[in-house]
């Protein structure tokens, strides 16, 4: 009982307020809703960090990497930054898919993801990803408003694959074209099934994920053997058999 | 038939058994495996499964050593045992995932030997008597013999040592000697 409460105590403190945690120049948010929240006024993208008091990489992290002014001037500029603390905020890290920190996962205002990085990242590394990543975020911001409101909305669901791939950030790009994919307009109509595969191939190129795009390519020449884009096919799976 | 059976047992028992199959130590292993690739940089790293210290090291490694200098030929033998709570024989498979490079040998060393053989073999300002969470870098000419030559850089801990190590790989890759 006692250790129940002790815990909510603790959660409370961590969770709650103040919302702002001042370290050194990057302020932190402790909060994801109001993180959020502020994020959507200026279409800011978010920078979720997973952490702990007792992880010495984090440690690291903060000493060497939070601590450089190229990152926290990105940081500050672009973004709004969130401390999520892995053993307090287990709903979060679940969410997340989180199994060892540190971790940092970028998302866009609402906190649905664009790209993650596992383990410690150097500080011209992550200044760099930072500069990388647009600093507005509303056409991603949309797209997740009305997947919001309806999750399984395929229009919606198609089109954030497309601009995640067209932003370069191919991981998060597949894991829409998957869900788009599952939906009946997909699995009903070819011409939306074929433009779906046809994103998930190139994305699995540019990850240099050979194994998976051939299987995807290979598929597309067999379910659609009259498409016009034949000879584009044959030349993107020659393309992933040599990645192989 | 039954005596004769009888007879044949007994016979068998007292034939003495077929000498066991001495298996090779994991020391004996990497040793083997160190001298089989001379000609390139070797690195040894000495890590534990589940410790966030260790596994971000191995991660680090794997980043800004081997995917940054795919054509460095450069072995690396990670060598996992327990050393933290939770560390287990189980954990050695995810562990394997932290350095997924085709140029790392990974062994687990269940008597944790090589990281006392390392202690032994390299006195430092280290109290314990395993060496865990630790890297040890050799030239390209470098043979284990008693104990290997030509170490260019060791550090502990990996993440606080790691500037050491990518300026030292920085220097071979750009073929400086």
């Amino acid at each position: 009982m006692w250790k129940r409460i002790a815990y909510r105590a603790l959660l409370f403190l961590v969770c709650s307020t103040p919302a702002l945690a001042q370290d050194n120049a990057i302020q932190w948010y402790k909060d994801l809703p109001q993180a959020s929240a502020f994020a959507r006024k200026s279409d800011k993208p978010m920078m979720l960090e997973f952490w702990a008091d007792w992880c010495a990489p984090c440690k690291v992290m903060e000493t060497e990497v939070y601590s450089d002014p190229r990152v926290a001037t990105a940081l500050r500029d672009k973004m709004v930054a969130v401390r999520i603390h892995f053993d307090l905020q287990k709903d979060l890290v679940r969410q997340y898919n989180v199994e060892a920190i540190p971790n940092i996962v970028f998302t866009d205002s609402w906190g649905t993801e664009l790209v993650r990085h596992r383990g410690v990242i150097e500080a011209d590394d992550l200044a760099a990803v930072i500069d990388a990543l647009p600093s507005n975020v509303s056409e991603f911001n949309r797209l997740d408003n009305i997947l919001h409101e309806d999750k399984n909305n395929f229009a919606a669901l198609r089109d954030m694959a497309s601009k995640l791939r067209s932003a370069g950030l191919y991981q998060s790009s597949n894991d829409f074209y998957r869900k788009a994919g599952n939906r009946n307009e997909a699995k009903k109509d070819p011409v939306q099934r074929e433009a779906i595969l046809l994103g998930l191939g190139l994305n699995f190129l540019d990850l240099h994920e050979g194994k998976e795009a051939a299987a995807i390519f290979e598929r597309c020449l067999k379910e659609f053997p009259k498409s016009e884009n034949r000879e584009r096919y044959t030349a993107e799976l020659a393309r992933a058999r040599q990645l192989q | 038939m039954f005596m004769r059976t009888v007879l044949l047992t007994i016979i068998l028992s007292l034939m003495p058994a077929p000498a066991a199959m001495a298996q090779p130590s994991v020391l004996e292993k990497l040793k083997d495996q160190f001298n089989h690739d001379r000609g390139a940089l070797r690195l040894v790293v000495l890590v534990s499964p589940t410790c966030p210290a260790c596994t971000s090291g191995a991660e680090w490694i794997q980043e800004y050593v081997m995917r940054r200098n795919p054509k460095l030929n450069l072995r690396v033998y990670a060598v996992w045992f327990e050393m933290y709570p939770g560390d287990s024989p189980k954990a050695f498979p995810k562990a394997r995932t932290f350095l997924p490079d085709p140029r790392v040998n990974h062994y687990w060393d269940q008597p944790k030997e090589v990281g006392r053989w390392f202690v032994k073999a390299f006195p430092s300002d280290f109290k314990g008597e395993i060496q865990w969470d630790a890297f040890y870098l050799y030239g390209e000419d470098s043979l284990w013999d008693d104990q290997p030559s030509s170490l260019l850089v060791w550090g502990r801990t990996i993440l606080g040592s790691r500037k050491k190590l990518r300026d030292e790989i920085t220097r071979l890759a750009r073929g400086e000697q």
